[in-house]
């Protein structure tokens, strides 16, 4: 068993009467990135600043890294050291790229002369900006600016705030990529996000959080492969599969919602563009009713409710029909 | 001698470098920039902490520091001379009608207005301030100066209001300096008592040194103070 970062009991955030966050239980393990996807207003990034120890929660429990945590200001402090929050709207000090990315190294008393400053802007790519006035930089380069910050002063835990939300999508793979470098390295890694595809691409551990409650998993197909052009149409090829798409944007991923997907006996006369003949390879059971696995070449995760299920006589092996629309197809981020 | 001749008078006398008015400027300079000084240090945290912190009482706190702006400064002259008089408990240091009266005097009417001008820029923060500086490792009193220097533009112009506050100053002056010459006379003091004297020439000549100093100390504070 890995080793935990934090394990999260009970832990409830209100503000008056309004419960904002409520976590029934939640373990992050070390080393890795885990991932918290979830829409707008979901509880995230209170969720983050729990975990940065910036707000304490109204009840319940926090271990982190093996240590009950008390919420006592002195503890506070020395916790605080050991992890880094980067914001979704991250504030830059008014002063230079370089004083802002020095700041956690002077505030523990360590040299920001040693060229840590220079390779914390490089890795994010923006060396050369050392110099330059903070409050002049765009929302993206401030961004990343923030995230140079974090690596600066190389805590044990990174949590992220939505990092690419506002950077240039040519940037998005660095940051992503620099995400798994850090884990890579033994770095604990916690980031949020609203983008499920983006949830999965960075992690295994994927944490989905609605109305600040822990949220059934989204259940996304991923589906790695090549546009190819056939005639006027545009085509995603990935395995057996030759997937329509609505427009010609070249992609390597996409991804289809479970939600999205109609299972049927027969082959459907519809307006949908995609059907595809497969057999089910697996049947679990969720909160929200059945998850099935239909092998068309590539297994396809669909949910349906217990009702159908049951009305459609379906069972393992069972040879069904795959139905969804081109406009199911989501590559947003990818 | 009507007013013409008076604004001729009060020219020469600036030209002139009168000595007498030179040493006005001067003292009235002094006390209140050690006041301001003086103020600042002790009003500083004071409204930091009203501005920052959650505690109980906070609203009547807040409500005490602007409303104790307005104290009268004959309320706080009369406070100090009880305090610094002969029977008062700092009498025996001997400080009535001195200059470091004035600057006890003064220094007490502004410590609000300085409270109450820091909260109202601290408050205004950023709060993301605090919570960037604590999450990159400052501890709470590193958080709270990186607020301070990140708001120190408003700190700046609130010093600055301060400053010409006590430029102004007349009641405390009189009270406890006693107008004495070359020693506690500031350029209020000297106009109020030149002007009952008849001397229009000399209150006219200390009147418009203290508009342009009053002048340039404001617009000091407007372009200090960000924009809204």
């Amino acid at each position: 068993m890995t080793a935990l970062a934090y394990r999260l009991r009970d832990v409830r955030v209100t503000y008056g009467t309004r419960t904002v966050l409520g976590i029934a239980a939640l373990e992050v393990p070390c080393g890795r990135v885990t991932a918290i996807v979830g829409p707008n207003g979901a509880g995230k990034s209170t969720l983050l600043r729990t975990l940065a120890f910036l707000l304490s929660p109204t009840s319940g429990q926090i271990e982190f890294l093996g240590r009950t945590v008390t919420f006592r200001e002195a503890e506070l402090a020395e916790l605080r050291r050991q992890v880094t929050c980067v914001a979704q709207a991250p504030l830059l000090f008014r002063r230079s790229v370089r004083a802002n990315v020095a700041y956690g190294l002077r505030a523990r008393g360590l040299p920001a002369d040693d060229g840590r400053v220079d390779a914390a802007l490089d890795a994010v790519g923006l060396s050369g900006f050392a110099e330059r006035a903070a409050w002049k930089l765009s929302g993206g380069e401030a961004q990343r600016v923030a995230i140079a910050r974090a690596l600066a002063i190389d805590p044990a835990v990174y949590l992220f705030d939505e990092p690419t939300a506002s950077i240039d999508r040519a940037s998005i793979p660095l940051i992503e990529s620099l995400l798994a470098q850090l884990s890579g390295a033994g770095k604990t890694v916690v980031v949020t996000t609203h983008n499920v595809e983006q949830a999965y691409r960075l992690s295994e551990n994927v944490v989905a959080l609605d109305a600040g409650h822990l949220a059934p998993t989204p259940l996304v197909n991923l589906l790695r492969g090549e546009t190819v052009r056939v005639g006027e149409q545009w085509y995603f090829e990935s395995g057996g599969l030759r997937i329509e798409m609505p427009d010609a944007a070249p992609r390597h991923i996409i991804a289809l919602d479970a939600e999205d997907i109609i299972v049927s006996r027969a082959p459907l006369q519809s307006s949908a563009r995609n059907c595809f003949a497969g057999r089910i390879s697996a049947v679990a059971r969720d909160e929200r009713g059945i998850v099935l696995t239909v092998d068309c070449g590539r297994p396809l995760i669909a949910r349906i409710t217990a009702h159908s299920y049951e009305e459609m006589a379906l069972n393992l092996g069972t040879p069904v029909y795959v139905t969804f629309k081109s406009t199911a197809v989501h590559s947003n981020g990818a | 001698m009507d007013f013409g001749d008076a604004f001729a008078a009060a020219l020469r006398l600036l030209i002139d470098r009168d000595p007498h008015v030179l040493s006005a400027v001067a003292i009235s300079l002094q006390v209140a920039l050690l006041a301001t000084s003086l103020a600042t240090v002790l009003g500083t945290p004071i409204g930091f902490a009203v501005g920052t912190r959650e505690f109980r009482g906070r609203r009547a706190a807040e409500l005490a520091l602007n409303t104790s702006t307005a104290l009268p400064t004959v309320v706080v002259g009369l406070l100090t001379y009880a305090l610094l008089s002969r029977r008062g408990l700092l009498g025996p240091l001997g400080l009535l009608y001195t200059p470091a009266a004035m600057v006890i005097g003064q220094t007490i009417l502004v410590i609000p207005l300085a409270a109450a001008l820091t909260m109202a820029v601290v408050s205004g923060a950023d709060p993301r301030i605090r919570e960037t500086a604590l999450t990159l490792g400052a501890g709470r009193f590193g958080a709270a100066l990186t607020v301070m220097v990140e708001m120190r533009r408003g700190l700046l112009a609130a010093v600055a209001t301060v400053f010409g506050r006590l430029l102004s100053e007349l009641g405390i002056a009189l009270m406890v300096g006693g107008n004495i010459q070359d020693s506690t006379r500031t350029m209020t003091t000297a106009i109020a008592l030149e002007t009952s004297k008849g001397d229009f020439a000399l209150a006219l000549a200390l009147g418009l040194i203290l508009l342009v100093v009053a002048l340039v100390v404001n617009a000091g504070a407007a372009v200090l103070a960000p924009a809204r």
